[in-house]
């Protein structure tokens, strides 16, 4: 059993093609989840995934909403968020609510409701093959939560290789995400500000006690700076990826990237190197 | 106050936001660059600048138990909702699920729940010139969520645009859809979504649509790095009738940006 998170931190910088090149190799020999942390995500693009097998809705946030009629304004004062209004009559702004519950301790005017905030879709790629994605409607909060509840989903279904795609940044669901995950593999290309938000991420796995790869993607796109990522990662640094423009045409395209041959031998070598054991 | 921000990641948003201040710039205008992507604020970085001064430290408030005055009635405990309150020997506060409320202190007959400060992160300010101010928010690392950082940073740059005669404040944001992105958007008198040309692009972009129109803001699009490769957006941008721009891919721009020398488009 292994599981592991890509992270980057930036965004744009290849996660996606990693966790889906990986998986790929993983499901060779062993029962794979992939699971995309980003409701934005692109893992399903790599994919060519379309629809669902399963779609199940999440109430993982919490809001305050007006069960009884009320003109009183002192009500606005209660909540510590600014999330009540007055507008001819007492109102809650769902966008600040934070589900706190304050306003109903005091006031039975409010109540707090579960809400859906948005969807686990699975899909059965082959027999050794799942993938997990999240959704979050427009507006809405807690993707941590949302994150959290996908992998618990995914805990209860067998398989012994656990991929996570985290998302850009470093906020809730990257922590989620790595709060599951026995490694993580660190994608950067060579560009300065993917190196600024790698030793920020860095950073965040030092301080969760994580061991980490790293692998550059890209590498061909400015040679200088990739030698200021080695020096700064050394022996961390398990692949490179040249830089190929024609990836964003075949993802957009919905055709396989692996069969770009020299991608695949690249991607192959990263995956021959993590089998070899934890970092 | 404009707000350059797009959901996908690695699309351009903070190249579009530094072409925005050189708009300003060529203009005669004065401009502050809000940089709000607090896990990591790299603007600085992509013009090859420093962060600057540190003008601010930004604390958020938990609530503590004085064990001194605690006379274990755990009224507290049965007030949160949010299970952030354990009953060991004495109540204990669980800051992960704690939303600040402050809702136990309130409760407390006996005045035992203090207030206890801890800083999330830190305001920069680089006065890069008379006309263009640089600042930066940056979280703790760790830190989930930057509500109160994101709401003091803006509240600075506004007081400096009246102070010093600004005439707009340029907010780039995190990538996602998520809070800290509404938080930095919310109030702005426009967004400039940023999406790429491919599929990827396409997708967060529509997502990105909903959320403006759920907060009500006005839009516009630029499509960065375009090449003509997916033709949907074009389609959808112009079956929505939404204006939208667009930035002829350039491997200039990518040289420029990893490198940190974007700053040389201004010369």
């Amino acid at each position: 059993m292994v599981s592991f998170s890509i992270v980057s931190g930036k965004g744009g910088v290849g996660k996606s093609l990693v966790a889906y090149s990986l998986s790929y190799f993983f499901s060779k020999k062993r029962k794979v989840i992939s699971l995309d942390a980003d409701p934005l995500g692109s893992l399903r693009y790599y994919f060519n995934i379309y629809s669902f097998n399963k779609v199940i809705k999440t109430y993982s946030s919490e809001k305050a909403f007006v069960i009884r009629k009320s003109k009183d304004k002192s009500l606005i004062n209660l909540c510590p968020f600014n999330a009540i209004y007055f507008d001819k009559e007492i109102k809650v702004n769902r966008l600040l609510c934070e589900g706190c519950h304050k306003c109903e301790y005091y006031s039975n005017v409010f109540k707090v409701k579960k809400v859906k905030n948005g969807e686990i879709r699975v899909k059965k790629l082959n027999k050794n093959l799942m993938y997990i994605g999240i959704y979050l409607y427009p507006g809405e909060h807690s993707s941590g939560k949302l994150v959290s509840e996908a992998i618990t989903f995914a805990r209860n279904i067998y398989y012994d290789c656990f991929i996570i795609d985290a998302p850009a940044t470093i906020g809730c669901e990257t922590i989620a995400s790595l709060q599951e995950s026995d490694f993580a593999i660190l994608v950067l290309e060579p560009s300065l500000p993917s190196l600024y938000y790698a030793k920020r991420v860095k950073e965040l796995i030092d301080k969760m006690n994580m061991k980490y790869f790293v692998v550059i993607n890209k590498s061909t796109l400015n040679e200088k700076i990739k030698e200021k990522i080695k020096k700064e990662f050394k022996r961390k640094v398990i692949g490179e990826i040249s830089y190929r423009k024609e990836i964003i045409d075949f993802v957009s395209k919905g055709e396989d990237v692996l069969k770009i041959g020299s991608l695949k031998e690249e991607l192959k070598a990263v995956y021959e190197r993590i089998q070899l054991g934890s970092p | 106050m404009i707000a350059v921000s797009g959901g996908k990641g690695g699309v351009g948003k903070s190249t579009v936001a530094v072409m925005k201040v050189k708009d300003f710039l060529e203009r005669n205008k004065k401009v502050i660059l809000l940089d709000l992507d607090i896990f990591a604020p790299n603007d600085h970085v992509i013009i090859g600048k420093s962060l600057g001064e540190k003008i601010k430290d930004v604390f958020i408030e938990y609530p503590k138990i004085n064990e001194k005055k605690c006379k274990k009635c755990f009224l507290c405990l049965k007030a949160c909702k949010n299970n952030a309150i354990l009953k060991l020997n004495y109540p204990k506060i669980i800051k992960e699920n704690c939303k600040r409320c402050f809702l136990c202190k309130e409760v407390c007959p006996y005045n035992a729940i203090e207030i206890e400060k801890e800083k999330i992160g830190e305001i920069y300010l680089n006065k890069v010139s008379d006309n263009f101010y640089l600042i930066s928010g940056r979280i703790k690392v760790g830190i989930e969520e930057g509500r109160e950082l994101i709401k003091e940073a803006i509240e600075i740059a506004k007081r400096i645009r009246e102070k010093e005669k600004f005439d707009e404040i340029i907010i780039d944001t995190t990538a996602g859809l998520n809070c800290n992105v509404i938080n930095a958007i919310r109030e702005v008198n426009k967004v400039i979504i940023v999406s790429e040309d491919s599929l990827l692009g396409y997708n967060s972009l529509k997502e990105f649509i909903k959320l403006a129109k759920k907060l009500n803001l006005k839009f516009e699009v630029v499509i960065n790095k375009y090449e003509g490769r997916v033709k949907r957006i074009v389609n959808y941008l112009k079956r929505n009738k939404i204006k939208f721009k667009f930035i002829d891919y350039s491997k200039k721009i990518e040289e420029l940006y990893s490198g940190g020398n974007l700053w040389y488009l201004f010369q």
